[in-house]
């Protein structure tokens, strides 16, 4: 069950859902750009924000639940500050993906499809990145990381933990 | 120039990943120093459209998207009386597994593809181009988004540039994480705004594409071609290559090789050079066992055929095809039953699930090699997955997604039963060593 | 310009209309072409596969759905060559290979496409070695509805019916993949008046209705063609009962293109469903005493009889045609202009099937120059003092016993038990529209017949014409028939426009006789 986010959508983002509508010559087309637009707002899509959206754009609920489901990209819930997946397709599995998948679940203690109890890191598996020549590759919200070991991900994963330790003493 | 017999090409510049070196190359004011928008400003000033058209088909150039189709001959199939927008959608979508060429060209030379775009635009008459950049690439979409908006700037986009009556605006759009949407008309149905399911042809794109208007769908490298060719000539063009498979191609080789790397060649070098002579050899001393010459749709090849050259007359001879040219090298080490459960896996994740023979059969397909993985094979099941094959490729589905899964199943198959026999005739007690 | 196609299908030559598809073409020289996402009142797909023929041009033989492709000149089209059939058996069995084996207990069983196409390919073995699907079984869809996802076949027919007829957006496909499924908005229930035909238009029974599911196999009901009465469109329906018995289980559509097409709105599929539940007067009562239908009709006579002037009748425009005509017969002298109707009520059109006109035979009401009027001049009329006697043949309207006390004489004639039928003088048992036979009028002008489709409680209970045409006897009209079809031709040879129809005429679609404006067609 989706929870609501509690948070309407801001002026500025209504403004940048309706401008999308300039790119095209029919408004249907800004369904999964507006889509994009609100899960860069909020982290994920809720049920309320679908039925928001339905508002905006006058289209069914039912209808763009429907879309955005179809989409892997797109997240119903809220999950952890930071996503980290792993590619599990050939080329990657042929240079070591399985191993690198195996030690950041036990490096984080989760399972792929889980979220760490501090609510820090998600962990998911992909299909190709298309990086194909840089296996295995990690990518932690969209940022890519080339030839992973299970070293490079440990260091990886620090640096994210360092990043959000400084931000909060700049607090 | 090819070689006379036809066989091995010569060795050309690279024109494709030329400027990927250089440093900034991704800024508009460097570029423009290494030459970039001058074929357009002068094509657009000196040709008419159907010139550009006539010289990309006497080119001889073809998709590099994965099917090969002549770029030139797909533009002729727009109608030439017509009243109303037509479309250029650019195909950014790069999913193919082993396939990473066109993230290279958006990320480090976005300008020839946006030249290229000018280009094409202007030989179709099209006034609006859309690149389908799929999600996952938010770095190609930032790259981009910089370097449309540094050529609008500068005048080489929008209404009137270079001073011509010419229009061409580049609008991108990005996926949300589904490989069907690679499929030409998948990504017309998600770029207006719907679930990504394939259309039934026809109507073909050309004839009815997005909103119904005449659109060519074209892929980025296709793209990136088109500057060189109206620089130089159909002719230069021709003679790289093979006669059949003229021009560059990016290579990109992946897998248990020593130096995976992308690599621009001309069409034709045999699957050997790519693999020891660019990608330092099959890794780990070892010996090769597989290959799969052009993304994982093209199927899987025994190391028998590694003088196959790959170009997309001689890839078809022996079962398989050029694809994207993504080759993915396998040493002996390797389980084709294991693989082809990652790949099976890989196809029903992304079967849109329209059509029954696709939806059931791509989940029935991987759900029987899944379990040959596990031990628990059945003397049919080889049989029962040439069978799903047989039952749901060649034009009993909406798009040739069927046929994608059937070539790694039938050449897994027909190349490597003994895998497949080692599993199912491995007693029951014993793990194999893949499935632990 | 010539409009017609010409093309051959098997070894037929066929002629069609440009804009044909292939599908519908093998219809018209009976080919029935097996399919699920298709249906002729929806957008076309083609994603089932499962119309797939074969097109020779020349050498070549290819596969395509016939569905969505349009005819052209010289076509030639294969529908039972191995390489169609083999298409087809393809997509059977991949649809069946992870289907739940319900049939032993799926309400669709005996009228399922899925079961029927299954038989013809002759079937009987499973090449699937896996375990089947497991999905959510019974989820409450709203609107009556139940979705069973482990027998969706993903043909979309309920998403494209809910967006496309109904109006209603509400359904969707949802994730991808063999992970697709039918769904609602999270949290949110089908809410629209024509929900009900989505079990109709399911081809599997993964959409079943909730007052039908494990009622009955559909073998074992006995259905009856109908009309819907609950208003003026008067879509053709079948009545559905259990053989042998009289519960009134299912109600579903019959087409009729000219009517409402291939759907019923909610009311008229489950409005019926209640039709015997309420208390059924079984006998005759006098004073509320229970004695014999002859006694009754003719104590009523002599009393109306010995009464001068100040009789009403109140019809119904919820009657057939039959027994509006016969009460107007045997009362036009005693009652003369004081034969009256409940004008029935009017809501707003749904731009749908409901008109919004709230009876089923308004038009023959009119027709015969009846008079429609409210229920306070009803009130009116019974209270403002010149109104002794009330023959009251219309159950919808109720009378207080304080009411019914201040009339002389007071009969009812229907099939309520309730406070009216007791305080009544004479109370006579009535049958329901669905233990009856006869004839409504529709909106479009169009004459419709409809069939008892269930016995009344008790065999006492007659026809209400017959018991009206026994009542006329004992006042002095002696030439009316007691059979509905001489009835309708008596009504036929008196009334203009209707010169010379007999029942055989209307047929199973009705007969369009006077246009919507009350002239004649």
């Amino acid at each position: 069950m989706s929870s609501t986010d509690g948070q309407a959508f801001t002026e500025e983002l209504t403004a940048e859902i309706n401008a999308l509508k300039d790119h095209y010559p029919d408004p249907h087309a800004t369904v999964i750009p507006a889509l994009i637009l609100v899960q860069d707002a909020f982290g994920f899509v809720s049920d309320a924000s679908l039925i928001r959206l339905g508002e905006i754009l006058d289209l069914p609920p039912a209808e763009l639940f429907g879309t955005m489901t179809f989409y892997t990209m797109f997240r119903r819930e809220k999950e952890g500050k930071h996503h980290i997946n792993v590619c599990k397709n050939l080329s990657c599995h042929l240079t070591g993906s399985r191993e690198l998948r195996a030690h950041l679940e036990t490096a984080l203690g989760i399972e792929v499809g889980q979220t760490t109890e501090d609510g820090f890191f998600t962990l998911g598996e992909v299909e190709c990145l298309g990086a194909c020549t840089e296996a295995p590759v990690l990518e932690v919200d969209s940022e890519y990381y080339f030839r992973v070991t299970p070293d490079e991900a440990d260091k990886i994963l620090e640096s994210y933990r360092q990043k959000a330790k400084a931000l909060q003493a700049d607090e | 120039m090819s070689d006379p017999n036809g066989e091995r090409p010569v060795v050309s510049e690279k024109y494709l990943t030329a400027r990927i070196d250089v440093e900034n190359s991704a800024s508009l004011a460097t570029i423009c120093k290494h030459g970039a928008y001058q074929t357009a400003e002068r094509v657009l000033k000196q040709k008419q459209p159907a010139e550009v058209t006539q010289i990309v088909l006497d080119s001889g150039l073809r998709g590099r998207g994965g099917a090969g189709f002549p770029t030139g001959r797909k533009w002729t199939f727009m109608p030439k009386d017509f009243e109303g927008p037509r479309y250029l959608a650019v195909n950014a979508d790069e999913g193919e597994p082993g396939t990473c060429k066109d993230r290279i060209l958006m990320n480090e030379d976005p300008h020839l593809l946006l030249e290229g775009i000018i280009l094409a635009c202007y030989a179709i008459s099209s006034e609006d181009a859309y690149v389908y950049i799929r999600g996952e690439y938010l770095e190609s979409y930032r790259v981009l988004a910089r370097a449309i908006a540094e050529a609008e700037a500068a005048g080489y986009l929008g209404t009137g540039i270079f001073g011509t009556d010419v229009t061409v605006r580049v609008h991108l759009h990005r996926g949300a994480g589904a490989y069907i949407c690679g499929e030409e008309t998948s990504l017309m149905e998600s770029l207006e705004g719907y679930r990504g399911h394939p259309r039934p042809k026809p109507p073909f794109p050309a004839i009815a594409g997005l909103w119904q208007k005449p659109t060519a769908v074209n892929n980025v490298e296709t793209i990136c071609n088109l500057p060189s060719i109206l620089e130089k000539g159909a002719e230069w063009y021709k003679s790289i290559g093979t006669a059949e498979s003229p021009g560059n191609l990016l290579y990109q080789v992946s897998g248990h090789v020593n130096a995976p790397g992308v690599f621009e060649l001309p069409l034709g070098v045999t699957a050997r050079e790519l693999i020891e002579e660019h990608s330092g050899g099959v890794w780990k001393q070892r010996k090769l066992k597989a290959f799969i010459p052009g993304g994982v749709s093209t199927g899987f090849l025994p190391a028998e055929m590694i003088d196959t050259p790959m170009d997309h007359g001689s890839l078809m001879k022996v079962g398989s095809m050029l694809g994207t040219g993504g080759l993915i090298v396998m040493d002996e080490s390797t389980d084709i039953v294991e693989a082809l459960e990652i790949l099976t896996s890989f196809y029903r994740h992304e079967t849109c699930g329209q059509c029954a023979p696709c939806r059931e059969g791509c989940a029935w397909s991987h759900r029987i090699v899944k379990r040959i993985l596990e031990g628990r094979g059945l003397p049919g099941d080889l049989d029962q997955l040439r069978e799903i094959a047989n039952l749901s490729d060649r034009g009993k589905t909406i798009c040739v997604f069927p046929d994608a899964i059937s070539a790694p199943v039938l050449s897994a198959l027909k190349h490597f039963e003994e895998d497949f026999l080692a599993h199912i005739n491995r007693p029951q007690h014993l793990p194999s060593e893949a499935a632990s | 310009m010539n409009n017609m196609v010409k093309l051959k299908i098997n070894d037929s030559d066929v002629e069609v209309p440009k804009g044909t598809t292939v599908l519908e073409a093998a219809r018209t020289i009976g080919i029935e072409i097996p399919h699920f996402c298709y249906h002729p009142s929806l957008s076309l797909v083609g994603s089932c596969r499962m119309c797939q023929v074969e097109f020779i041009a020349g050498e070549r033989r290819f596969l395509g759905v016939s569905c969505r492709t349009e005819v052209s000149e010289g076509m030639q089209v294969q529908t039972h060559s191995d390489g169609a059939v083999r298409a087809r058996a393809g997509v059977l069995e991949f649809l069946l290979a992870d289907h739940p084996l319900d049939c032993p207990i799926c309400d669709k069983a005996g009228e399922c496409p899925l079961q029927n196409y299954s038989y013809e390919h002759g079937f009987t073995d499973s090449r699937f070695e896996e375990m089947r699907r497991k999905g959510m079984k019974k989820t409450p869809l709203g609107g009556h509805i139940v979705f069973d996802s482990e027998r969706c076949i993903l043909c979309t027919r309920c998403e494209r019916f809910m967006t496309e007829f109904a109006k209603a957006p509400q359904l969707t496909v949802a994730s991808r993949g063999d992970h697709s499924y039918i769904a609602t908005f999270p949290g949110h229930k089908l809410d629209s008046e024509y929900t009900g035909n989505l079990a109709d238009i399911c081809p599997v029974g993964a959409l079943t209705l909730d007052e039908f599911r494990f009622q009955c196999r559909v073998w074992n009901l006995a259905s009856t063609p109908s009309i819907c009465p609950y208003c003026s469109r008067g879509c053709n329906i079948s009545v559905d009962v259990r053989k042998g018995h009289r519960e009134v289980l299912r109600i579903v559509p019959r087409f009729n293109e000219a009517v409402h097409g291939h759907y019923i709105c909610n009311e008229g599929r489950f409005r019926p469903l209640e039709v015997d539940r309420v208390e059924r007067l079984q006998t005759a009562l006098a004073e509320g005493r229970e004695t014999t239908l002859d006694a009754v009709l003719g104590d009523v006579a002599a009393r109306l009889k010995a009464l001068e002037g100040g009789i009403l009748v109140v019809t119904s425009v919820q009657r057939s045609s039959e027994e509006i005509f016969v009460t107007k017969e045997i009362f036009d002298a005693l009652a003369k202009d004081r034969i009256v109707a409940l004008k029935p009520e009017v809501e707003k059109p749904d731009g749908i099937l409901r008109t919004g006109e709230r009876g089923a035979n308004v038009r023959f009401c009119k027709e015969l120059g009846i008079p429609l009027i409210t229920t306070q001049e009803m009130m009116d009329l019974l209270t403002g003092g010149d109104v002794k006697a009330l023959v009251l043949t219309d159950p919808g309207l109720t009378l207080s016993s304080e009411l019914v006390s201040r009339l002389e004489l007071m009969v009812y004639l229907g099939h309520v038990d309730n406070e009216t039928a007791r305080a009544a003088h004479a109370a006579i048992p009535g049958r329901t529209w669905v233990e009856k036979e006869g004839t409504y009028i529709n909106f479009q002008g169009r004459i419709q017949r409809f069939f008892p489709a269930a016995a009344p409680p008790s065999p006492a209970i007659l026809p209400d014409l017959v018991t009206l045409v026994r009542l006329g006897r004992q006042l002095g009209i002696q030439n009316l028939p007691d059979d509905t079809a001489e009835v309708f031709n008596t009504i036929t040879s008196r009334l203009d426009g209707f010169q010379g129809l007999t029942y055989a005429d209307i047929g199973s679609q009705g007969i369009l006789l006077l246009d919507e404006d009350g002239g004649e067609s």
